[in-house]
């Protein structure tokens, strides 16, 4: 199968959902369509509009996306508001018809979603199947609630049974791991050990947005110390536009997401993110934002702000230890970018990374991603890096000993072990395979990697 | 008084009637009056002056002998009648050297003042005058007689005193060689004159007269022949009148014509007093001149056509009707025949040979009507050449010729004739021009004119010729590259201007040739449809009848008479008409048009050929010329251009298997992309769609079963991914890069200098060119053209390879293919390292690539132990 193929993203959760607005807010501003589905620009030969939307019988834009929530609360809000009253197709709205929610537990949203799984995947079927050519499935939901963890393990499980050679890719938003942070979930490293086993098991791409990092990269960015949910889901809104933009507008060094190759070894397929997309705000904390007035950014500065790991969407990711090494990776960069200046760059960062010793080849591949023709970007260059890199393991590594640390105490287990069905093998199943996917994190790094086990 | 007086003239013994000495008296009176002998300023000559020129013609006639005699004479009359001694001495001046001679030689010897010495036996010593073998001798002591103290005169005086008239004052002294004014024949000249020769005088002498007549040419050449000699004797106008009449081929008296139309001299001739020889030499030159003009105008006239389609021709024809009237009016003039000039107002520019005057040098005139004439046959000489061979010539050309002539030519009135043949080459290129901008009338309907556009043979290539390959051509034009139509250059008319001249006209053919498509297909594949309104282009034409104006007045600054040299006459002409003329203007639109379309080709062009086999899942077709209909919407759905779409298809005779796509765009965009460029975009295809295809197969792997629990395989596979992904993207990069300069030339906006939409064509043109060399480098494929293709194509192929295994689940396969791809890749980067240019992008994927000259790479062994980089 070639070409370039369609997109579909399913939003789990309450996060999901929220991402999804922030998400399909800016997808249909660099498409040129109002809230109504019309397209406000003339149509420009780059852009796909296809590869997300789908026109309907009388050619409005109607984006290929299906909304699931176990509680009504923030898809009504959102239905509810202009933008998106006339925008999305009603039919592929999935809402709980006692709209209780999950209550922040895995089981309960896993077990529930097991009553409405056939409407759901119906529902994605059904919009799957209008595509001539869906390449993948970017999914949106966060691992430490109930819903989108839950529902979303159990949707990310059918998904693959349905799709086996699709490309699932998720956008998974991490709890707060740090240990001063607060978290209004207390059992979120059991729904974390829980969705981590399907996130190992089942999507292809799991993009980690590790909550703490993004609060801590939306107060240097929004300059505020309270960054609210939308200061957040816009950043993320961001990653995940730039990381779909080679697809959306034309691009043909990589014209679908089957070409990302972001995984060379399963599972070990936990991707990071850093992203700078602003010449006076600079996301990090760690640069001075006045340090920017007085440089021009070019690609090169770009390049190497994002190869600093304190850039990473993963608070754990200043713990830098001397062995992690980069296992792939893609750098979008954006902006009024001649071809040559990436290429140069490309050869000058490539010194820098490390690599697993066994690598004679270069994981990072940076190339330019199109902006949209209808937005005017008020930056003149910013970029995206998706990085596969063994340091996203300490972050496991700390939610994995919250984990122990609650589960030793049986705290709240009970929660758990009143839904029905719901077996604390699971828990220790996925303890293991989290445990087997560490261990994997670990090997990489060593020299007979390749030749383990011959 | 009358007494001395008459003894003074007629001595002693004379027996006179009184009357007659009384008119010796009244010349007396007279001439003590008017002192009628005067010097050229008209003052009477003094008694010493008189005396001083009677002694020298003494010494001149040789009458040394009778020095003292006439002095003594002379002197005693001054002595004693200085009236008488004047009067003397003016009837003396006056009295023929002939008779003053023979007089004082008889007179004195008669009164015994001489002694002649006769040199014979019979000695008479009482002569008393001495006269030995004729030679006198002055007798000393001899005294004339006198009378009352007036002697009586050694010689006689009276033949002056019957003819003179005293009352006249003498004329000047030079009019005494008066010429010969009459045109009679000789005939009349002897019968008028030899009444009053006497070849004898009374002395049995022959008289100077006849001496005169003996010593004649004529004479001595009838007595050579025996027989009587006719010849003429002319003034010089009629002698004038016959050259001239001869050069212009019409025959006289003089100048008569032979059987073969040649001119001769019908009988000797002298013309005033030339002698018969002179003007023999004089004239024969004429005749051979006149004779080679007339049989040069005669061929002329033979090859001369009553109908003719060649306008050229015409012209030429009708220059040289006009140069032979010039010619004939010229002379015309000259003779003082005003009336009738056809040229008047370019005859009476020239030198006036002036034939009138009386007083002119015959040789130097001759040679000037030779002069001229010589000029004349020579240009019509060339121009005799040029008819003969007048498909040889161009207007441009023979614009070039004349300039020059006009510039050198040795003589003036031969300047003068190419300078007229120059203006009129002028006049007839301008409007030549113009014709061909306006196609001769106003063409009511433009399928008319388009047939008459695209008819090679139609007028307009008068002044424009094929240059039939465009290679031929220096700098052409993007029209000329489409039509290699050129206008000639020459130093009158530099190539940037003829080509300027061409491209409109190029232009214009394809712009009706898009009108006439456009009346049969109602699509919108032609430029012209919307683009120029038809009203605008028939407003345009509306002016054409204006241009006779305007040609006039752009024409009439050039002076015919005026050789001055301008040697851009032509050109600024031309330039002033470009400016003028609609057309230019229609096809600077038109280019206009051309020109954003062609940028919308060339990206359309570098998106379809780097991209399209993304999009086109059959790729094995090879059928169809086009791509069919159904393929074509689905393209468009992807954004391709549908209108361009429709120019790309598949090259079904092609053999390479890197050459099966083929753009023929509609005119005139297919001049970008000749056989080479459509190649290239064609390799271009192929290299990205093997690279492409490699990498959808290695793709396809990632979910493959054998790989679960094969890391080394994974690598394998991660490092194939990576390499094809870092090729494609490296090349795909540099394309893009070539193709935002491509875009930043023809980005015409934001340039600074204004320029003609049709020099930015070219700019377009040579923009694309550099772009496609560029891509062409961006692919590898200049240097060991097809080398980088096939190791590509090799490396490819075990990619594809591994991935087919790998998915059927034959890993030890697979492994081999990989090895396979790892020859290849370093095959492929001994081939990126002599590309010094683009290496650097392809050294990351050297194995074990921690030497940045790749040395250790190609030494190292990638084979066995691919764990052995230390880290």
């Amino acid at each position: 199968m070639s070409g370039t193929g369609a997109l579909m993203t399913v939003h789990v959760g309450q996060c999901g959902n929220q991402l999804a607005q922030a998400f399909w807010k800016s997808m249909v501003d660099e498409h040129g369509i109002n809230e109504r589905g019309q397209t406000t620009h003339e149509d420009d030969m780059n852009d796909k509009k296809d590869l997300l939307f789908y026109q309907a019988d009388d050619d409005h834009y109607v984006p290929r996306a299906v909304l699931v929530d176990l509680e009504p609360r923030v898809i009504n809000g959102m239905m509810q508001s202009p933008s998106f009253s006339n925008l999305f197709n009603t039919d592929n709205i999935f809402m709980s018809d006692h709209g209780g929610g999950a209550g922040n537990n895995w089981a309960s949203g896993y077990f529930q979603g097991q009553e409405v799984k056939e409407k759901i995947m119906d529902i994605i079927i059904r919009e799957a199947e209008n595509t001539d050519n869906l390449d993948g499935i970017l999914f949106t939901h966060s691992v430490s609630g109930g819903t989108g963890s839950g529902t979303g393990s159990l949707l990310l499980e059918s998904l693959r049974e349905a799709f086996p050679k699709k490309v699932i890719q998720t956008y998974s938003v991490f709890a707060n791991s740090d240990a001063t942070g607060t978290t209004d979930v207390v059992v979120h490293p059991y729904n974390w050990i829980l969705s981590m086993q399907r996130l190992i098991e089942n999507p292809d791409h799991v993009v980690v947005l590790d909550n703490a990092a993004l609060h801590r990269l939306a107060a240097g960015k929004f300059k505020t110390d309270t960054p609210t949910f939308d200061h957040i889901n816009s950043l993320v809104a961001r990653i995940m536009s730039t990381s779909t933009a080679m697809y959306r507008f034309n691009s043909s060094v990589c014209p679908s997401i089957r070409y990302l190759d972001l995984a060379p070894f399963p599972p070990m397929h936990f991707i990071q993110s850093g992203i700078i997309y602003n010449v006076l705000f600079s996301i990090s904390p760690v640069v001075d934002p006045n340090e920017n007035f007085t440089r021009k950014t070019s690609v090169a500065d770009v390049t190497r702000f994002l190869l600093k790991p304190t850039s990473m969407m993963v608070s754990t990711a200043s713990r830098v230890r001397p062995n992690d090494c980069m296992l792939s990776a893609y750098m979008f960069l954006q902006g009024q970018i001649e071809a040559h200046t990436i290429m140069s760059a490309e050869q000058t960062v490539d010194f820098q990374i490390k690599r697993p010793p066994f690598y004679m080849l270069k994981p990072l591949r940076m190339m330019h991603a199109p902006l949209s023709p209808y937005v005017r970007p008020q930056y003149k260059v910013s970029g995206l890096l998706l990085n596969n890199s063994t340091s996203v393991a300490p972050l496991f590594e700390s939610l994995l000993s919250k984990y122990d640390r609650l589960r030793s105490k049986k705290a709240f287990i009970d929660k758990f072990e009143k839904i029905d069905n719901f077996s604390l093998d699971m828990m220790d199943e996925a303890t293991h395979i989290v445990q087997d996917l560490l261990d994997e994190y670990k090997a990489v790094v060593q020299n007979g990697y390749l030749t383990r086990g011959l | 008084m009358l007494s001395s007086l008459s003894f003074l003239i007629h001595g002693q013994n004379n027996n006179q009637q009184q009357n007659q000495t009384l008119k010796e008296l009244e010349c007396l009176f007279l001439v003590s009056k008017n002192k009628p002998v005067r010097d050229a300023d008209g003052n009477p000559l003094s008694a010493e002056e008189l005396t001083e020129d009677l002694n020298k013609r003494i010494i001149k006639l040789k009458l040394d002998a009778f020095q003292t005699v006439i002095n003594d004479i002379l002197d005693k009359l001054y002595t004693h009648d200085e009236a008488l001694h004047y009067f003397v001495l003016v009837t003396t001046y006056r009295l023929p050297d002939q008779h003053l001679e023979q007089s004082v030689k008889d007179l004195s010897t008669q009164q015994n003042l001489v002694g002649r010495l006769i040199n014979d036996n019979s000695t008479n010593l009482y002569i008393q005058i001495v006269k030995i073998d004729d030679v006198y001798k002055y007798r000393l002591y001899s005294k004339p007689m006198e009378h009352n103290n007036i002697p009586r005169l050694a010689w006689d005086i009276t033949p002056v005193l019957k003819t003179l008239k005293f009352s006249d004052v003498d004329v000047p002294v030079f009019r005494k060689n008066w010429l010969f004014k009459y045109s009679y024949f000789i005939k009349k000249f002897s019968a008028k004159y030899t009444s009053s020769f006497k070849a004898v005088d009374e002395w049995g002498l022959i008289s100077t007269e006849f001496r005169g007549i003996l010593s004649c040419e004529e004479l001595n050449l009838s007595v050579r022949e025996g027989q009587l000699i006719e010849f003429f004797h002319l003034d010089s106008l009629t002698f004038f009148k016959n050259i001239l009449d001869m050069h212009r081929d019409i025959s006289s008296d003089l100048f008569q014509l032979d059987g073969d139309n040649h001119f001769y001299q019908s009988r000797p001739c002298r013309v005033g007093e030339w002698n018969l020889t002179t003007t023999r030499i004089v004239l024969q030159k004429h005749l051979f001149l006149a004779n080679q003009l007339s049989e040069t105008v005669r061929k002329l006239k033979d090859h001369f056509v009553t109908t003719t389609s060649n306008s050229i021709r015409l012209l030429i024809q009708r220059y040289l009707i006009d140069e032979q009237h010039i010619f004939s009016d010229y002379f015309e003039l000259s003779l003082g025949n005003q009336s009738a000039l056809q040229f008047r107002s370019i005859v009476e520019s020239f030198n006036n040979l002036n034939l009138l005057n009386q007083n002119l040098n015959k040789f130097e005139v001759c040679d000037k009507i030779y002069e001229t004439v010589s000029a004349h046959y020579h240009v019509i000489r060339e121009m005799n050449k040029v008819v003969q061979n007048i498909n040889d010539y161009s207007p441009i050309l023979l614009n070039e010729m004349s300039f020059t002539g006009s510039q050198s030519a040795p003589q003036f009135y031969a300047r003068q004739m190419w300078r007229r043949l120059n203006v009129s080459l002028i006049q007839f290129i301008v409007k030549s021009v113009v014709f061909i901008f306006l196609f001769k009338k106003k063409l009511d309907n433009f399928s008319k004119l388009a047939e008459m556009l695209t008819t090679p043979d139609s007028e307009l290539m008068e002044l424009l010729t094929d240059a039939s390959d465009v290679k031929l051509i220096k700098d052409p034009s993007i029209w000329q590259r489409l039509n290699p139509l050129i206008m000639e250059s020459s130093q009158c008319i530099d190539e940037l201007l003829a080509n300027r001249v061409a491209d409109p006209i190029i232009g214009y053919q394809f712009f009706i040739n898009d009108k006439k498509n456009k009346s049969w297909k109602s699509d919108d594949s032609t430029f012209a449809l919307t683009d120029i309104q038809d009203a605008e282009e028939l407003e345009l034409f509306a002016k054409t009848s204006n241009f006779e104006k305007i040609i006039d007045g752009i024409l009439s600054e050039i002076d015919v008479n005026s050789t001055s040299g301008n040697l851009d006459e032509l050109s600024t002409c031309i330039n002033k008409l470009l400016e003028q003329v609609p057309t230019t203007m229609l096809v600077e639109k038109y280019s206009r048009v051309v020109l954003e379309k062609s940028v919308r080709f060339f990206g359309f062009l570098k998106t379809f050929f780097t991209s399209a086999y993304i999009h086109l899942k059959d790729r094995n077709i090879l059928s169809r010329t086009t791509l069919d209909t159904l393929e074509r919407e689905k393209m468009h759905k992807q954004g391709y251009d549908a209108e361009f779409l429709k120019t790309v298809g598949y090259d079904m005779k092609s053999t390479m298997e890197d050459s099966l796509l083929t753009v023929n765009p509609p005119e005139p965009l297919n001049v970008f992309v000749s056989t080479g460029v459509t190649d290239l975009y064609s390799q271009v295809f192929t290299v990205l769609n093997m690279l492409h295809t490699a990498l959808e197969a290695v793709i396809e792997t990632r979910n493959s079963e054998t790989l679960k629990h094969e890391p080394r395989l994974r690598y394998a596979f991660f490092h194939m991914n990576t390499t094809v992904f870092a090729i494609r993207k490296n090349m795909l990069s540099l394309i893009e890069a070539s193709f935002e300069t491509l875009m930043k030339a023809l980005d015409f906006e934001s340039a600074s200098e204004h320029k003609s939409s049709h020099e930015l064509l070219n700019v377009c043109y040579k923009a694309h060119r550099k772009f496609i060399r560029d891509v062409a480098g961006a692919l590898m494929l200049n240097s060991k053209r097809g080398t980088t293709g096939r190791v590509i194509r090799l490396m490819v192929s075990s990619v594809s390879q591994a991935s087919r295994a790998c998915v059927n689940g034959d890993a030890v396969s697979a492994d081999k293919h990989y090895q396979q791809f790892l020859t290849n890749l370093l095959i492929f980067l001994d081939q990126c390292r002599l590309d010094h240019v683009r290496y650097p992008l392809y050294r990351s994927l050297e194995i074990g690539s921690d030497e940045t000259d790749g040395r250790r790479s190609r030494s190292s062994s990638f084979s066995d132990d691919i764990s052995c980089r230390s880290y």
